[in-house]
């Protein structure tokens, strides 16, 4: 009767509106609403956290390999709208390219969200630049994946806060994308720090990612001589080596390491943060077994012409230290028989719930740069020393013979195989094909040595468009060349 | 292998006139209900029941020799599919439910025909589900990996209170001028309070409870809304003859944000009983009661989510080292200018009771424009959001209704007849300020379209016209182009840009929920102590858009398909009703088209109940007031063509966007019930 008796006061008084209004002002007790949130600099803090979990999402990181790896002729994949990367296939319905695109986008937002946000919170001045770094150095990253799968793409820089934003942009030239990425490149390479010290900051965008990522974007736009100067900045910031074993790049372990420059952070324990990459890896029957994964995919297997490709001595067997590392081609199953199957590696871990893996996903690591360095210095002034050297000491770890006296063909050629194998299933090698423009030649000629009736076609170094975007905002977006629909004129 | 159900329900009514003025009551229902569950509808991943049995290997045993249970890995196709029988037999879901109804109500008159009554109500509710899925035991078990198992503790507690004010005045002056007049206000809050705990790792099945486990998660999460009401009515009668009724609401829904959360809606209705009339005495041995009526009005709609008119922050957490570190990201936009939906209804209709009250006749038409529609529209993903709930729109929703009371027999033997059937027609009038359509999707990217000139949420996909029966077809309409482009065999699709060949901008309209008509028919017999009565329902001309094909229907790979999919496609000699197999899928076969809208119609005997009442004064020897033995049976039989489980699971429309769909809706349960009705 007491509630009943204030309620009845409550409505007594509820002539004026006033009251009445308080009644029905109710905010979210369990959510946060927008409005009141990027006050502090402890809610950007948390703001950016969300940023970085955009990229451990499906869309993201977690399916990037079937756009960045499947389509080479590195591996091959099973399953409905992901077997079309294999073969070339997909069209704008495709299930696995409208993820790619939304949560792109979305992770996009979330970086757009603190940099509008963050200026006028009073906070501590250093932090706020780290922050602002963080947050570029991850739109940069996000961008710079966009562009590269599709070419020209929206270029949302702010936060999209009302419909008329939300239908305002439609696709910019790549041009106009890259300047956007190399601009946030550029500040996040001034405000982040070198490395961090605190066990909470682990993961976190570093200088060194931002630097690194910078000499990817000029190497991709051939832009050789800045990227030289930008990967020699990198090598003589003396943060990153090479670990003198290629394995202890990858496993639960090995997170976060010195050769390490930035990784998608995963963890296991029922928490759905977990890295999927075991369980999608994975092959079906027993594998699932030998290996304590719960269950395989059949995803992301190695073709046994890129098994081919490691060195081998006279004898035929295998001498490159990376290839135990990376993959293998037989394993025994339960009941003792040897089953002749390919798999990757890199990322097993024997784990209580499917894709709840605890391997992290390496992004940049320093193999890469001084990869990168070799061949920036070889296409902008042919081979150097340093050239050699920086390759070489990628091969010397592998247990390869350094090489020597070749000219600008024989190491670009040699750089374009080391890169294959170094940093095979990390989702470079589509990248590089589409970048040294032999997407089309390299997978029309694995497609005839594995008798595929495959074919790829130009425009496909491209994806397209996702359909229901260009459904939804007709009138400011078109297709790709080359896919069907309405097309870019 | 069961699911089901117990309930025990009390109910107390106690009124009491306290004093010649006032009168007081108190009503209480308490009651317990407690089942066993299953997961359903869900999708395979979530053992949903359904699409497993559907999905699962028909060569692979339920069961080996050894006892344990066959798993979709156990086939060479490795595909995660548990077993339903599995799951069935080992998953324990219980749920539980105390829910108490309560009202307290005074009411007190102040002068002749003047009161003033108040209520208070609540709806106190406490509902638990509690899920433990066992460790998979045996060799089964072996050759497909073990999963430990798990749980979880899932409770709702929820309070609902509805206080109602009114103030009520009657009068009739001369005997012919008879006034009601009301006024009051209502006041209603809604509380929620959910709780989830999950556990993994028990270390055997002996414990479900998941204090066994090992806890890894949880969730904790309270929502309210609240809404005013402010309403006014005058009933106003003249001898009978002319009915006049206005009214006045205004309502203020915590929903939507300040400034717009109040909504006002009035209307008018009038009624002339044309019988009381003196020029109609003549029909009147024929016409016992004859009335038109007509309204005119306004309603309002506010079932959008909670806090809908707030953008709001989703949790998105991240990993630093062996920590989980909080993030939050922006979900939704925020809508400051969300508000009523509001629906504007015209409303005529004739009654009519002929032949003493054995036929009884009613007619009705309605116009009703829903405009400010309350709408997930459909954003670009650049903008980092899906949607945007919006005010937007007009729709027309306009139609006809029947109804037929016949009294066919009266003697010893009767028997009475009720009829009624009504044809509805929607068109949306208009959409946002440039007139795109909206899209939405089920299950599948933009599988629905809202246009202008058509059936909202009408269904969106490629016409199919044929199946390209051999290669010179292919020369000879347009065919999907490429690679993966259309082959002999492969579905022959319309060209309705008419380009020339087939592309995504050749989806188009191939279908709405929208049925012809929908009727339902009751007979009632009566004989002596026997009763019987038979209630037939149906719907006629319903497009069921039955995307279940896409997986039962795609003749592509490792799956099950629908049985009457064999009747494929073979070669030119053998063209079959549906297209080619392939594993790897060609000329858009397996996209959404006008194949997966099939049609729902049908005819359900919903109900036959028989009954047999004991003679009054045998009742009374027994000191009964009534006694009853009944039999029913609930949906006996239904004749539909529609060849999934069931034609109405496309009625779940909770997105008004996307209507008709069938993602694996439960089959219709017949059941059987016995009962004794006593009366004291």
């Amino acid at each position: 009767m007491k509630t009943l008796l204030k309620y009845a006061l409550l409505l007594a008084g509820c002539t004026g509106l006033i009251s009445c209004n308080n009644f029905l002002d109710l905010s979210p007790v369990s959510q946060v609403p927008v409005r009141d949130f990027y006050r502090t600099g402890e809610d950007i803090k948390i703001a950016l956290e969300s940023a970085y979990a955009a990229l451990a999402s499906d869309g993201q990181y977690n399916s990037q390999f079937y756009l960045a790896e499947v389509p080479s002729d590195n591996t091959t994949a099973t399953g409905t709208s992901t077997l079309n990367f294999d073969n070339f296939t997909v069209d704008p319905l495709n299930a696995v390219i409208e993820r790619t695109w939304t949560a792109t986008y979305q992770g996009i937002a979330r970086c757009n969200a603190v940099l509008d946000r963050i200026d006028p919170i009073p906070m501590d001045a250093t932090l706020k630049e780290q922050y602002k770094g963080e947050a570029r150095f991850l739109r940069a990253l996000q961008y710079f994946n966009l562009v590269r799968f599709f070419g020209d793409v929206p270029l949302v820089l702010h936060e999209v806060t009302n419909q008329q934003e939300a239908f305002a942009s439609g696709r910019e030239p790549a041009a106009a994308v890259y300047e956007a990425i190399i601009a946030d490149l550029l500040a996040a390479e001034a405000s982040l720090p070198t490395f961090y010290t605190a066990s909470t900051d682990i993961g976190r965008a570093t200088k060194g990612a931002a630097m690194t990522l910078l000499g990817k974007v000029y190497l991709t736009r051939k832009q050789y001589e800045a990227a030289a100067q930008k990967l020699k900045e990198v090598i003589d910031l003396n943060t990153y080596i090479l670990l003198p074993n290629y394995a202890s790049n990858f496993g639960p372990s090995n997170k976060n390491n010195r050769e390490s420059i930035f990784e998608i952070q995963y963890r296991t324990g029922g928490f759905d943060l977990g890295s999927p990459f075991a369980s999608l890896f994975g092959r079906r029957g027993d594998f699932i077994v030998v290996f304590g994964v719960l269950a395989g995919n059949d995803q992301n297997v190695p073709t046994q012409e890129f098994l081919n490709t490691y060195e081998r001595d006279q004898a035929g067997r295998i001498i490159d230290r990376r290839f135990t590392a990376s993959m293998d081609s037989q394993y025994v199953d339960t009941k003792g028989n040897i089953v002749r199957q390919t798999f990757v590696k890199k990322y097993l871990f024997p784990q209580a719930l499917a894709f709840d893996g605890d391997s992290n996903w390496p992004v940049l690591r320093y193999a890469d740069v001084l990869l990168m360095y070799a061949e920036a210095l070889n296409e902008a002034g042919g081979p150097t020393a340093d050239a050699f050297q920086a390759i070489n000491a990628v091969r010397t770890r592998a247990g390869l013979a350094p090489l020597a006296g070749l000219n600008y063909a024989g190491l670009k050629l040699a750089i374009e195989k080391e890169r294959r194998i170094e940093l095979a299933f990390e989702n470079h090698r589509w990248f590089d094909l589409v970048r040294w423009g032999k997407a089309v030649a390299v997978m029309n000629a694995h497609f005839r040595a594995i008798n595929s009736r495959s074919v790829m076609q130009p425009h496909q170094v491209l994806l397209p468009v996702p359909q229901s975007q260009i459904d939804v905002n007709p009138s400011r977006m078109c297709q790709n060349p080359g896919y069907t629909g309405n097309t870019c004129q | 292998m069961a699911t089901g159900f117990d309930r025990f329900t009390a109910r107390v009514n106690l009124d009491a006139d306290l004093t010649r003025k006032l009168r007081a009551g108190i009503n209480l229902t308490p009651s317990l209900t407690r089942g066993n569950g299953i997961n359903t509808e869900g999708a395979t991943q979530n053992d949903g029941i359904i699409n497993l049995t559907l999905n699962m290997f028909p060569n692979l045993p339920v069961q080996y020799e050894d006892g344990t249970y066959s798993n979709g890995q156990n086939t060479d196709f490795g595909v995660n599919l548990e077993n339903p029988v599995w799951i069935l037999k080992n998953y324990h879901e219980k749920r539980r439910q105390l829910r108490l109804l309560g009202t307290v109500f005074a009411e007190y008159a102040i002068l002749e025909g003047l009161s003033v009554r108040s209520s208070f109500g609540v709806d106190l509710g406490n509902r638990s589900t509690h899920i433990f899925r066992p460790n998979v035991l045996g060799a089964g078990a072996q050759l497909r990996g073990s999963a430990p198992a798990r749980g979880s503790l899932a409770g709702i507690q929820s309070y609902n209170w509805l206080n109602e004010n009114t103030l009520t005045y009657t009068r009739t002056f001369n005997n012919a001028h008879s006034i009601t007049a009301l006024a009051g206000f209502t006041a209603q809050r809604q509380y929620n309070e959910e709780h989830l705990m999950n556990a993994q790792n028990f270390p055997n099945n002996f414990v479900p409870t998941l204090g066994a486990g090992q806890i890894n998660g949880g969730d904790h999460a309270i929502t309210e809304w609240t809404l005013l009401s402010y309403l006014a009515r005058v009933n106003y009668a003249f001898k009978s003859k002319y009915l006049f009724t206005g009214t006045i609401r205004r309502d203020g829904s915590s929903r939507f944000g300040p400034g717009v959360r109040w909504g006002a809606f009035p209307s008018v209705s009038a009624g002339w009983r044309l019988s009381e009339e003196a020029f109609m005495r003549g029909l009147s041995p024929v016409v016992n009661d004859l009335k038109l009526r007509g309204s005119y009005g306004l309603t309002g709609n506010n079932r959008i989510p909670v806090y809908g008119h707030l953008g709001l922050l989703q949790a998105s957490n991240y990993v630093r080292g062996t920590a989980i570190t909080p993030g939050l990201a922006p979900a939704t936009l925020t809508n400051r200018n969300l508000s009523w939906e509001k629906n504007r209804q015209l409303d005529i209709g004739l009654e009519a009771e002929l032949f003493k009250g054995r036929v009884a006749i009613t007619g009705d038409y309605y116009r009703k424009i829903t405009y400010d529609l309350l709408l997930n529209v459909q954003l670009p993903s650049a903008s980092g959001y899906e949607v945007l709930l919006q005010n937007l729109g007009k729709i027309k929703n306009e139609g006809w209704e029947f109804v037929l009371n016949t009294k066919n027999l009266t003697r010893a033997f009767r028997w009475s007849t009720d009829f009624n059937i009504s044809f509805n027609t929607n068109k949306v009038l208009a959409l946002g300020p440039e007139g795109d359509p909206i899209r939405a999707s089920s299950g599948q990217p933009n599988t629905h379209i809202t246009a202008i000139g058509h059936p909202a949420g009408s269904y969106f996909g490629f016409q199919q016209e044929g199946i390209f029966l051999n290669e010179e077809e292919l020369t000879r309409y347009p065919v999907v182009p490429g690679r993966n482009g259309s082959r002999a065999g492969d579905i022959r699709y319309k060209d309705v840009n008419g380009d020339g060949v087939i592309t995504p901008d050749d989806r188009t309209i191939i279908g709405n929920a929208l049925p012809d008509f929908i009727y339902g028919m009751t007979h009632t017999f009566s004989f002596k102590n026997f009763d019987l009565s038979v209630l037939l329902q149906g719907v006629q001309g319903m497009d069921v858009f039955n995307l279940t094909l896409t997986g039962l229907g795609h003749l592509q790979s490792t799956r099950n398909n629908r049985g009457d999919y064999a009747d494929r496609w073979r070669s030119a000699e053998q063209p079959g009703k549906y297209f080619r197999a392939n594993r790897a899928p060609t000329g858009f076969n397996t996209e959404v088209s006008s194949r997966m809208v099939e049609d729902g119609s049908y005819l359900n005997i919903r109900t036959v109940s028989f009954g047999y009442s004991l003679p009054a004064a045998a009742a009374k020897k027994i000191f009964l007031g009534r006694l009853r033995v009944y039999a029913n049976v609930q949906n006996a039989w239904i004749f539909t063509r529609y060849l999934n489980y069931n034609p109405e699971a496309s009625f779940g429309q909770d997105n008004p966007l996307t209507p008709g769909v069938d993602l694996g809706g439960y089959p219709l349960n017949r059941m059987y019930t016995l009962g004794i009705t006593v009366g004291i």
